[in-house]
């Protein structure tokens, strides 16, 4: 299984140079709005197409990392069927601390519950 | 309209096996036809496709007429990787509508217009590639029905499309779709073999199919048992069938072969066909 970390800054580049028939995780970095969640799976769809991958079969992963998708996070993970896990990404600690981290990442537990998600938390990234 | 093809064997061959496509203008098959569907894992599938092009030419070299199953599901990625110079047509199996269906031909007259691919001429015909596209030089579908909904709709399903010239029943996916009694054998499988004949000819396509009875394991069956069931499917009907063994390629030819004295218009077609292959294979060697 292979996953794939894509930017917030350039979702549409990562996605057409990374996503080949193996990948089976895009994560979505910094995601803030249920809008950038459609239109990854949009594409997402349409590179299946092209390049022979099961529709369907890639899952999209949010990153809730900041302020903002925080408090967006129910519209976030509702926004594609191939979002099945959600949780803080490894960037919020830049963001966040102290009780507003411990806020974020109930939070987030809460919304996965109540949407029937796998509860996640990715607390770094190897570098 | 074009006579009737001689198409009694149809050999299928897994794609991503580059040993079995390297040697399969050997096994002396009417029809090699690539799969990179069920006998392809989704992990050897980029492979498979690669394949396919570099085979055709090798099937094509003795005579033999190709053909490729695509997944339905992955139908833009296959037909990309298949449709080239060589190529006689398609099996689409487990269709259930009329919208896959299609889908399938949009793509086809993509990639036909795309590469300029109109269907190869077999040995002994004249093919100008400068004639107008018609139906009959489009690339062909076989509809390759394996379920209780495609079986239900085949008459909507074979009246869709002039591309339609075959149609086949999937035996090992029937089974799963509408459970095996419990000898593993398949109660409705005579009903569902004469329907397809009766509804083919009605619709005016080719009944592709051997009479596969229990335990002969179908497409896997040993020569003798292929070679019964090819002759049992010829009498009820069919045209040939496919098999996934290369020692069943024989027994299928034969069974499908009229006898002498059941002289015929076929009969003299099937001679022409082995002749030609022969001849091929004497061009190819020399």
């Amino acid at each position: 299984m292979t996953a794939v970390r894509i930017s917030a800054a350039s979702p549409e580049a990562d996605l057409r140079a990374a996503l080949r028939p193996g990948v089976s995780t895009v994560f979505y970095s910094r995601a803030e709005s249920a809008a950038q969640l459609r239109a990854a799976d949009g594409l997402i769809a349409e590179l299946e197409r092209l390049r022979g991958i099961r529709p369907g079969t890639v899952r999209l992963q949010p990153l809730i990392e900041t302020p903002h998708g925080i408090s967006r996070v129910h519209e976030i993970a509702a926004a594609s069927k191939r979002c099945v896990a959600l949780g803080l990404g490894p960037h919020v600690h830049t963001q966040l601390g102290g009780d507003s981290l411990a806020y974020a990442r109930g939070e987030c537990e809460l919304t996965a519950h109540a949407l029937e998600l796998a509860p996640m938390h990715i607390d770094s990234v190897r570098d | 309209m074009t006579a009737q093809r001689v198409r009694r064997s149809w050999l299928l061959i897994p794609a991503h096996r580059s040993d079995l496509v390297e040697r399969c203008d050997q096994f002396d098959a009417d029809v090699i036809v690539f799969d990179v569907e069920d006998l392809v894992h989704d992990a050897r599938k980029a492979e498979a496709r690669a394949n396919i092009r570099p085979g055709i030419d090798r099937a094509r070299r003795r005579g033999a007429e190709v053909f490729v199953r695509c997944d339905l599901d992955l139908l833009y990625a296959d037909l990309e990787a298949a449709v080239w110079r060589g190529l006689q047509g398609i099996i689409l199996p487990k269709v259930t509508s009329v919208e896959q269906i299609r889908e399938a031909e949009d793509l086809l007259a993509h990639f036909e217009a795309e590469r300029g691919i109109m269907q190869a001429g077999l040995i002994h015909e004249i093919n100008e590639f400068d004639e107008p596209r018609t139906t009959a030089n489009s690339l062909e579908i076989q509809l390759s029905l394996e379920n209780a909904q495609g079986n239900h709709a085949a008459v909507q399903l074979l009246e869709s499309s002039p591309r339609i010239r075959s149609v086949s029943l999937g035996r090992a996916d029937l089974v799963m779709d509408l459970r095996a009694e419990p000898d593993g054998e398949l109660h409705l499988m005579p009903f569902l073999m004469q329907r397809l004949i009766v509804i083919a000819s009605a619709s005016g396509v080719t009944p592709i199919g051997a009479w596969w009875q229990a335990n002969s394991r179908g497409m896997r069956a040993s020569p003798e048992h292929t070679e019964r069931s090819a002759r049992l499917g010829w009498l009820a009907g069919f045209k040939g069938g496919l098999c996934v063994e290369p020692d069943q390629v024989g027994p299928m030819n034969r069974g499908f072969t009229p006898s002498e004295d059941e002289a015929s218009d076929w009969a003299e077609q099937c001679r022409l066909r082995d002749v030609a292959k022969r001849e091929a294979m004497a061009w190819s060697t020399s």
